[in-house]
């Protein structure tokens, strides 16, 4: 039986039908995994970037705030309050600086502390007690002066270094350390000044600096004069 | 006759399922970008932040702790040594007796009340002095008087202390923390005595009076002594 025209043209839109649902369904099985791809390399990229972004901005900011925290835990106050008393007028003229260096080595309670601590010392002419001789017409100063002392000594410090701080299975405790560190600014206080003042070498070395910065003085108020003859001679 | 319309009829569905699909595809292949951004930047921002604050917390405590602990970078080049003060010298004008107490504590966990003794030195460096002779007078210009103060170890003590039984730190921790706290001290007491305007206007009167008898004593000739201080 032949079909009807009607049901003969259904035939042919069908076969149209089909061939566009293959070539619907063949680009749709060829893009998704196209977009699959492309969605994977957008989220890997963006993945690292974010993440160094993120990682630095959180790094940072628990860095900023966890160093408040330790800071704020530890930090180290000093209130100071002075009062000045026995103010006196000097006329003590420096003549020569000083300086030495003390180590203390500390082991107790396990704890090991090494730490250097330098000292400087200043030798003074004590002028109150100096006479000036001073003959106009010969054009003669003679300068009669105590001799230089270690009048001011004091540990440096800005200086003062800890060469190896390491504690003990027990670890002590602030006061401790505390007290440790007192002893050894007293004993390198003692040593070097003791040190300092009993080297001939200095003693020396400061009347020769005296003389030469006292000579300088006196010429320096007497530059018009020629011909000016200065002698430093030190009182017993 | 029926049989063709039925398979007709599930032909236009099938095909419009596929169109359904290909649009699906095609809308998805244009957004998988967007969406690949998105997604990765979530989980980039999330696992960037949590390594970000551990690494970031274990590097802030240890800073904060060293930073606590220290008042200030030293940097050291001390050997023993002597050198003579210029070739005028610096002579001292005054000083002062000073007599200090210090509460120096490290946290909530530490606490010490010291005592410290020491001394005030007002100087004149005389090498930056400029001596101007005249024929009836010298003029003598001196740099304003500088202080330095010192501290005799030996009077310093330890009057009371307060330590937390459960949290009171290490013996090194202590240890520096005095080391430290003694330099801020000194630095910070240094300028305190400067700007006492009391005792710099004494060592600026003393300064004058002292260079001058000096000036006048070791004159050759009968001049009128004037002393003043430079323009700063």
């Amino acid at each position: 039986m032949k079909l009807p025209k009607k049901l003969h043209n259904n035939k042919n839109v069908n076969v149209i039908l089909g061939f566009l649902s293959g070539i619907f369904l063949v680009i749709a099985v060829v893009l998704f995994p196209l977009g699959f791809n492309r969605q994977v390399d957008a989220a890997n990229s963006s993945y690292y970037t974010s993440l160094d972004v993120s990682y630095n901005e959180a790094k940072n900011k628990a860095y900023d705030h966890f160093f408040e925290v330790e800071e704020e835990k530890n930090h180290v106050t000093n209130e100071v309050s002075i009062s000045v008393s026995d103010i006196k007028q000097e006329e003590r003229l420096e003549v020569l600086y000083v300086s030495d260096v003390d180590y203390q080595i500390n082991n107790s309670g396990g704890t090991t502390i090494w730490t250097m601590l330098p000292g400087v010392g200043t030798f003074t002419v004590n002028l109150k007690s100096a006479e000036f001789i001073v003959d106009n017409e010969q054009k003669y100063v003679l300068a009669r002066v105590p001799r230089p002392e270690l009048s001011d000594f004091s540990i440096d410090r800005e200086n003062v270094k800890v060469l190896l701080s390491e504690d003990g299975f027990f670890n002590g405790n602030y006061g401790k350390g505390e007290d440790i560190a007192r002893e050894d600014y007293d004993n390198a206080y003692r040593n070097l000044k003791n040190k300092i003042q009993a080297n001939n070498e200095y003693k020396q070395q400061a009347e020769t600096s005296a003389e030469f910065i006292i000579k300088n003085l006196i010429t320096a108020v007497n530059s018009d004069v020629d011909g000016l003859t200065i002698d430093v001679e030190f009182l017993e | 006759m029926w049989k063709t319309v039925k398979n007709s009829w599930k032909l236009w569905l099938i095909t419009g399922l596929s169109l359904i699909a290909l649009v699906s595809a095609i809308c998805y292949f244009f957004s998988a970008e967007n969406l690949g951004t998105k997604l990765g930047s979530r989980n980039g921002t999330a696992m960037g932040s949590i390594n970000g604050f551990i690494d970031g917390k274990s590097a802030g405590e240890a800073d904060g702790k060293e930073a606590g602990l220290s008042a200030e970078d030293t940097t050291v080049d001390v050997k023993g040594f002597f050198e003579g003060a210029g070739d005028m010298g610096v002579l001292q004008v005054l000083s002062a007796s000073v007599d200090m107490s210090n509460v120096h504590s490290i946290g909530e966990n530490y606490a010490a009340l010291y005592h410290m003794i020491g001394k005030a030195v007002f100087t004149v460096d005389l090498n930056n002095a400029e001596v101007l002779t005249g024929d009836d007078s010298v003029f003598i210009l001196i740099p304003v008087p500088e202080v330095k103060v010192e501290i005799d170890e030996t009077q310093t003590k330890k009057i009371a202390e307060y330590q937390n039984v459960l949290f009171n730190g290490k013996t090194s921790e202590g240890y520096e923390a005095h080391v430290n706290s003694q330099k801020e001290v000194m630095s910070n007491l240094e300028e305190t005595v400067t700007n006492y305007d009391t005792l710099m206007d004494m060592a600026k009167k003393s300064a004058l009076s002292t260079v001058k008898e000096l000036a006048e004593n070791v004159s050759t000739e009968e001049r009128k002594v004037i002393v003043n201080f430079k323009e700063v």
